[in-house]
């Protein structure tokens, strides 16, 4: 059955719509994003080591070369959109206006928030 | 929806805390099976063991995705057999079984020591257990002893190797046992959870009210397990051992 939220592609496509970012030419190329969600699920692994039962396997795509849209990222769907709201501010850290820098830690901090609690 | 008998606990707990993951809960509610398993004994099962003339070890088969506890006893010609500590040369100790023509009309047990034989000659007078699924018997089986099995009673728990097959939630534990040890298993596994730190359903309070339940309920079934599922049965049988 299709979700939401299965593939890197699917992951890339939504945090271009939260960084409105959706015309080519991008001003986050995909491996800065797929890099990113790299380290999310790093982050994730420390924050939540369950969520990577049984084998604590912490998945990585590849950032380099052609970007595999449909290559699939295995976690529970109750926490995917945690890993777009990281994925968004940490794009956005690089960006040093005031205004981003303010959103880009409201993205982290929220990212974090929902991994250790319910309210988010 | 599943159908499997362990449904009916995933979804109670899944409900009760948010945000936990089905792998998780599984794997708490397997360590909450096998600590419950392990203390009150309530998973208990009967082996029939074939003696071969002059063998004294013997390693124990049991039921898939199930590991040995303890033994709770052994019996040959319905004889039961004294555990020795780890040595053999102890001698017999066991006054025999009481059977029904031994009961007087009135109800009473009691002997009657003539008929009763005090050196039931099995030949396999003490066993020893050095590593949970194998026996060793002190006595080596005669022609006449391999006759009979040696019949054991054991105490199970899950099996660790049922945590790493793909969707196996209900490790093979009797099927009665899901309804019987619903509020047991309920509990002590969302104390288990409760109590982990930095999770969004972390709650001591919580963990300490569902722990406390557990193990009260533990120490009853401990008790149920030695007496069987019978309203105010002593806990004892005559003459002794399991």
């Amino acid at each position: 059955m299709p979700a939401a939220l299965e593939t890197v592609g699917q992951y890339l496509k939504e945090c271009r719509v939260l960084l409105q970012d959706e015309n080519v030419p991008y001003r986050y190329e995909d491996a800065e994003l797929v890099e990113a969600m790299n380290i999310a699920l790093m982050e994730a692994r420390r924050l939540r080591a369950d969520l990577f039962l049984p084998l604590f396997e912490v998945p990585y795509f590849t950032s380099t070369g052609t970007i595999d849209t449909t290559a699939k990222v295995t976690l529970d769907p109750m926490y995917r959109s945690s890993l777009v709201y990281y994925i968004v501010g940490r794009a956005q850290l690089r960006d040093d206006e005031a205004t981003t820098d303010q959103r880009a830690t409201a993205m982290l901090g929220k990212f974090t928030q929902q991994l250790l609690s319910i309210a988010s | 929806m599943s159908c499997q008998p362990s449904e009916r606990i995933m979804q109670t707990i899944r409900v009760s805390v948010p945000g936990v993951t089905d792998d998780l809960l599984r794997l708490q509610m397997f360590n909450v099976m096998d600590e419950f398993l392990r203390r009150t004994n309530a998973w208990q099962h009967l082996e029939d063991i074939e003696l071969i003339e002059g063998e004294t070890n013997y390693d124990i088969p049991t039921p898939a995705g199930s590991e040995v506890v303890r033994w709770l006893g052994v019996s040959h010609k319905q004889t039961p057999i004294t555990a020795s500590p780890a040595q053999s040369g102890v001698t017999m100790s066991s006054l025999g079984t009481l059977v029904p023509d031994l009961t007087f009309p009135d109800g009473d047990a009691s002997y009657l020591p003539a008929a009763t034989d005090l050196h039931p000659g099995t030949g396999v007078f003490t066993y020893t257990v050095y590593r949970p699924n194998y026996i060793s018997i002190s006595g080596a089986p005669s022609a006449e002893d391999v006759k009979f099995p040696l019949v054991v009673a054991l105490a199970l728990t899950v099996g660790k190797s049922c945590l790493e097959c793909e969707d196996c939630g209900d490790w093979d534990v009797p099927e009665y046992m899901w309804d019987m040890f619903f509020q047991d298993w309920n509990d002590g596994t969302l104390g288990r959870l409760y109590a982990m730190p930095a999770k969004p359903w972390s709650s001591p309070t919580h963990a300490q009210y569902h722990l406390k339940r557990f193990r009260n309920q533990m120490a009853f079934r401990m008790q149920e397990a030695r007496r069987g599922y019978v309203w105010n049965m002593p806990a004892w049988r005559f003459p002794r051992g399991w």
